[in-house]
């Protein structure tokens, strides 16, 4: 399979606030210019709000409000003052994308003006098995899907197994038909390097899986924007950050599949050919067709360490299944 | 059952394991190697190394019970070993976990008849992500199960996710040596080989080395058996049951490390440069670049509070 390469000048690497904190103090202003906060209006009552480098969306209504991952308790406050200047309607529904903390937490402000708490079920089981006192267990939970109604909205939510841990949801929010999506894909650019290349509670024997799902989801649905949870930044050639748009198209989610795709093909490859799982990362990166293809897709994200680590880690999945 | 006398590699190496001390307590073990590849662990039981891979088969006189065929090939060569020590049936093959490397290779015991155990979520682990050389088990389990036959019984023990979410340990009797296929590798307490932890339950880690010493305790388990160790190397495919805790230290050090870090607020990239890598050194596998690969993966578990 021969890739086009990428050859924009404007590079986008998805960032997360940790990433960026390690730049540089985390007191400091990470990319020039760049506010604490971000609220952005995506049109049909869907705003996009981001804390640092992390992101959610809510959906205003005539009847309420419905968020989506608080986040943390600092940040739910900053989202409650953000709503609060758009509307005095409550919130009633909290919607979570997963089970990590870093993204469920903070909902108690929430849940005290009434809301209820909407997640996939095995969240519900996550949360339970491992706690924690900033993360306000789910009222509501499904298996497959759930619509969360109110007024002239709707907050869909799809589960397609486990993917990055294992009740990850992708969610449209309608009429604006807008897809969000957490950790496992991001926008602009879909083809990214992982953060954390040792993939912490990726299920990497259902990510493609999951990723091509939400594609013909949104196929079926029309979905022609996608907001990513967390803030991306284009990298200039001299080095300068800025941040990337918070939506993009949704071939994005198809680009993220294909990284995987591409990525357990190479390593697999090399285990075919007797690799160990200790050496098909050396062997994989040493491979021409490996860096024309693959790491030049990456490009503005790509560290030769770092691949290591992802290889060795897709090297332990390919020999284990797992 | 053949007799050992008749085996056709008609040599007994003391293992150069025997005559040293291990650790301080100067332990001698009682194994044998029969082959380059059989070591008789005694009471029926027997490891089978396939190069740095090792399963166990437990013979009675009804028969034999396999833990994990490894793959086609180790699975085939581990016939042609069985088949020195015993003229019986593989009645049993028994999954200790659910991944490709331990679980690949039975069709040559289903071929004669074998009933295949594993634990309830292995199945459907396998049922998910099927892979054609892994036969399907045919029983399945909550918590614990015995097999028993003739003199010799099995007992299975599931105590939640830990290495990935089925992992089972096993402890034949009347060897009374516990079977740990991964998460620990004697002689000593040992680094995890991949250093992005994969498959690692990093959440209840601790909770499962308490159960699994706690079982030790109450069932007067005197050591234990692993599923990688090289063989011939001058140690056995077994150690003393203390390996347990020298292996629960190594995690409770690595955790201790980032969480330290963490708790300071400093960012995952930061932690491997602030970590006190002297409180590794004596571990197996020691390698500073691992351990930093290791950090980034124990933050996520503080980070996320899970895996």
């Amino acid at each position: 399979m021969k890739l086009n390469s990428v050859k924009s000048l404007a590079l986008t690497l998805t960032v997360f606030y940790s990433l960026m904190a390690w730049l540089v103090p985390a007191s400091a202003q990470y990319i020039p210019g760049l506010a604490p906060t971000a609220l952005e209006d995506l049109g049909d009552g869907l705003f996009a709000f981001r804390a640092g480098g992390y992101r959610n969306i809510f959906l205003v209504t005539s009847e309420g409000v419905i968020v989506t991952d608080p986040l943390s308790s600092d940040k739910a406050k900053l989202l409650r003052d953000a709503i609060s200047k758009i509307t005095d309607k409550p919130v009633k529904f909290v919607a979570y994308s997963h089970s990590h903390w870093d993204h469920v937490s903070g909902g108690q402000i929430f849940k005290d003006e009434g809301a209820k708490v909407v997640a996939q079920e095995r969240c519900a089981t996550n949360i339970k098995e491992t706690p924690h006192p900033d993360v306000v267990p789910p009222d509501i939970t499904f298996k497959d899907s759930y619509s969360i109604k109110l007024g002239e909205h709707s907050l869909d939510m799809h589960y397609f197994g486990p993917s990055h841990d294992d009740c990850m949801v992708v969610m449209i929010a309608k009429p604006a038909n807008a897809l969000f999506v957490v950790d496992i894909g991001s926008v602009p650019k879909g083809f990214f390097m992982e953060y954390n290349p040792t993939l912490p509670d990726d299920n990497l024997h259902n990510m493609p899986q999951f990723l091509r799902a939400t594609e013909a989801l949104m196929a079926r649905e029309g979905v022609e924007t996608v907001v990513s949870g967390h803030l991306a930044v284009d990298i200039d050639d001299d080095g300068t950050m800025t941040p990337a748009a918070s939506t993009g198209a949704p071939s994005a989610i198809g680009d993220k599949a294909l990284f995987w795709e591409m990525l357990f093909a190479f390593v697999r490859d090399e285990m075919e050919q007797g690799a160990s799982a200790d050496e098909a990362p050396d062997r994989v990166l040493a491979d021409q067709q490996f860096q024309d293809e693959f790491v030049e897709r990456i490009r503005a994200g790509f560290e030769p360490d770092e691949m290591w680590i992802l290889l060795r880690r897709v090297a332990s999945y390919v020999e284990a299944g797992r | 059952m053949k007799r050992l006398s008749a085996i056709s590699i008609g040599f007994f190496i003391l293992l150069a394991g025997q005559l040293m001390p291990l650790g301080e307590q100067g332990i001698v073990l009682a194994s044998t190697l029969l082959s380059d590849r059989t070591e008789d662990l005694g009471a029926g039981l027997y490891a089978y190394r396939s190069n740095e891979r090792r399963s166990f088969f437990l013979i009675s006189a009804e028969g034999v019970i396999v833990i994990d065929p490894l793959n086609e090939s180790s699975a085939n060569s581990m016939r042609k070993e069985i088949t020195k020590l015993s003229d019986l049936p593989v009645k049993y093959v028994v999954y200790t976990n659910s991944f490709y490397d331990r679980s690949s290779g039975g069709k040559i015991f289903k071929d004669e008849g074998a009933t295949f155990v594993a634990h309830e979520e292995c199945l459907v682990e396998l049922t998910e992500t099927p892979n054609p050389n892994v036969v399907m088990p045919d029983v399945t389990f909550q918590t614990n199960y015995t097999i028993t036959l003739g003199e010799q019984t099995l007992d299975l023990h599931h105590y939640g996710p830990s290495y990935g979410l089925c992992f089972t340990v096993a402890v034949p009797r009347p060897a009374n040596i516990m079977i740990l296929s991964d998460v620990i590798s004697p002689p000593s307490a040992s680094l995890p080989r991949d250093p992005t932890i994969a498959n690692y339950n990093l959440y209840v880690l601790m909770d499962f080395f308490d159960q699994v010493e706690a079982l030790a305790v109450s069932s007067n388990i005197k050591e234990v058996a692993a599923g990688y160790a090289p063989l011939g190397k001058g140690y056995a495919s077994t150690s003393p049951v203390s390996l347990i805790s020298e292996q629960r230290r190594v995690w409770e050090v690595l955790l201790d490390e980032v969480e330290i870090q963490y708790n300071k607020k400093f960012p995952a990239r930061v932690i491997p440069e602030r970590m006190d890598m002297s409180r590794f050194e004596d571990f197996v596998g020691f390698e500073p670049k691992y351990i930093k690969i290791m950090s980034r993966r124990v933050y996520s578990l503080y980070r996320i509070g899970r895996r």
